[in-house]
């Protein structure tokens, strides 16, 4: 089955966006563990939820992805994809004793070279680690080896700089983007 | 420093979010039950340093794996949970569980007599002896039994004119209650151009024995059904199931739970509408539908389908049946869980968990519910009143099936 959207993490950020585009009338699936940290509801009208599951491979064809495949192996192919995988807790980052990675589509991250300065060992300073994440451009698009991938996004805790201390994230580039190219 | 984790069920992985808990059907409605959490990974460290620190409260775990869906940190919490009561809860349990468990046994003798046996299990005063003497709740309706099992009617030489075919693992629901769903699957596989295989020496798929407590007995059936399977899988055909819970039961518990080596079949081992969902989607089955099949139904995701995460591939196939209005409802415990329901002492929690399940069915407003596994079923109906049925013998009935032969067979 061809959705139009694919969101990948079903926290704060992943159901806005499913939600808005459920709402647009595109045929969207959720991939997500089960309900967030962030309490945010997966039970999204109209929407496809893939629960307690994971994308753990994606497909390439030239700049963009064709469809990706969770843990439980169903493969969901879509004309555009969603990360919202979030930050460390549920593996949407994933730090190694050096270096800071992003596991399903290995895209750009922005993180402190020197392990020393990732966090401050004074509980209440601002702690680096905290803004790691993925880089995008400025239409939401992630950035993998430099370059945007045509169909991918990424909204939410999982791209560098948001941090959890702030209430909402935003989506609405990333909604107008995946709307707009329905349209067309 | 410790590279990686040394527990078999992840216990190192628990960040103790208390996800798992918010999901428990039993806990929000049991303040005995200590929860997944405590259950699990909480109370596995203690158990490791003394089987004393079992906790009896671990009968009420329904092993539906709601806790190990939502788990963010990958802790097999319900597998934890089963292993310490199959380790620690006692070998001793009364007649009713061993006779709820041995669904082969009881099946066989039942369908043998089965007119005398659905007349007196239809019976209040009969009813009301069980629920005095063994303790099966008289509130509930027994399944009834078929006249004579599946396996007995079917004529395997109906299938000889196939050069492809697939092995049928019917389970005890299909034999000895309601032959019809084996039927259903028979004429689909049929009309896509397949023949039919059963197996020699097939047994209870052994859920309700792990259920009951009975390891032993479910690792025999375990090694028998795998022996069975490995040879039909060696032959190049798959093993088609019709139950959700019969297919999660011999892809994980088998391994997982009871140690017994399944590699050999896993795989090719799937429920009939994944095997079918599949070929249509790669264009190498076509399936013709009545045009004028016109249905209202909700689909209900069974626990242990959305532990497999399967229900992509029911809901896809009926998904392409015109004509029929469906809708998925958000996924909750029915709350029967196999043998528990039936049992007078949880009766009461059972239908008290299947509530938000009912009323969300009686909101949908459907003419049928339409789910993968039978013991939900028999729940549902109990609860809502509403036909359930499979979704492959909507199949059987949405699609024209000579059209489909025609169209596969060319």
């Amino acid at each position: 089955m061809m959705y139009d959207v694919v969101v990948i993490g079903g926290g704060a950020a992943g159901v806005q966006v499913a939600t808005a585009v459920s709402k647009a009338g595109l045929k969207c699936a959720l991939v997500c563990f089960g309900r967030s940290i962030s309490g945010a509801d997966p039970n999204v009208q109209g929407v496809d939820l893939i629960l307690g599951d994971k994308a753990v491979e994606a497909r390439y064809e030239g700049t963009g992805v064709v469809s990706v495949t969770t843990a439980n192996g169903i493969r969901l192919q879509a004309a555009d994809f969603v990360l919202a995988t979030g930050k460390f807790f549920g593996e949407g980052l994933v730090a190694d004793m050096d270096s800071v990675r992003e596991p399903l589509f290995d895209s750009d991250v922005k993180y402190e070279q020197d392990r020393s300065k990732w966090f401050d060992a004074d509980f209440m300073a601002p702690q680096a680690f905290l803004e790691f994440g993925v880089q995008t451009d400025a239409k939401g698009h992630l950035l993998k080896g430099g370059s945007p991938l045509s169909n991918v996004y990424a909204v939410g805790l999982v791209v560098a700089g948001v941090n959890a201390a702030v209430p909402e994230y935003e989506c609405d580039t990333v909604i107008n983007e995946l709307i707009c190219r329905k349209r067309i | 420093m410790q590279e990686k984790n040394i527990s078999t069920c992840n216990l190192e992985n628990c960040q103790k979010c208390s996800i798992c808990d918010t999901v428990c059907p039993m806990m929000a409605v049991n303040p005995e039950y200590p929860g997944p959490k405590q259950a699990g990974p909480d109370g596995e460290r203690y158990r490791m340093k003394s089987a004393e620190f079992y906790d009896k409260a671990l009968k009420y775990c329904l092993n539906c794996k709601r806790c190990e869906v939502a788990c963010p940190s990958g802790v097999h919490v319900a597998d934890m949970i089963a292993a310490a009561k199959l380790e620690h809860g006692g070998q001793t349990r009364p007649l009713r569980d061993t006779v709820l468990a041995s669904t082969d046994l009881v099946g066989s003798v039942a369908s043998t007599f089965a007119p005398m046996a659905n007349f007196a299990l239809g019976l209040s005063p009969v009813r009301h002896l069980m629920d005095g003497f063994i303790g099966v709740d008289e509130r509930r309706t027994f399944p009834s039994y078929a006249n004579g099992t599946f396996v007995k009617s079917f004529d395997p030489s109906t299938q000889k004119g196939f050069d492809r075919f697939v092995t049928y693992f019917h389970g005890c629901y299909a034999n000895y209650n309601f032959p019809q769903l084996a039927w259903d699957t028979v004429k689909v596989v049929n009309a896509c151009g397949y023949g039919v295989h059963l197996m020699k020496g097939e047994k209870c798929c052994g859920v309700a024995m792990v259920a009951n407590n009975m390891p032993a007995q479910a690792a025999k059936n375990a090694r028998r059904n795998v022996g069975c399977m490995s040879r039909a899988v060696a032959a190049g055909e798959p093993v088609l199931t019709s139950s959700s819970s019969c297919t999660f039961m011999m892809r994980e518990e088998y391994p997982n739970l009871l140690g017994v080596d399944n590699s050999a079949v896993r795989d090719s081992l799937m429920l009939m509408t994944k095997w079918l969902y599949e070929l249509v989607e790669a264009g190498k089955v076509k399936l013709v539908f009545k045009p004028d099949f016109k249905m209202k139904a909700s689909y209900h995701i069974a626990c242990h389908m959305q532990k497999l995460g399967w229900q992509y591939y029911s809901v896809g196939l009926l998904r392409m049946v015109p004509g029929l209005d469906l809708k998925v409802l958000e996924q909750n415990c029915c709350g029967i869980s196999g043998t528990f329901g039936f049992k007078k002492e949880n009766y009461e929690l059972s239908m008290r968990i299947g509530s938000k399940l009912f009323d969300s069915i009686r909101k949908s407003n459907p003419q049928y519910v339409i789910t993968d596994c039978e013991t939900c079923k028999w729940q549902i109906e109990h609860g809502t009143g509403l036909e359930v049925l499979n979704p492959v013998s909507v199949l059987a009935t949405a699609l024209d099936l000579e059209a489909t032969f025609k169209a596969n067979t060319q």
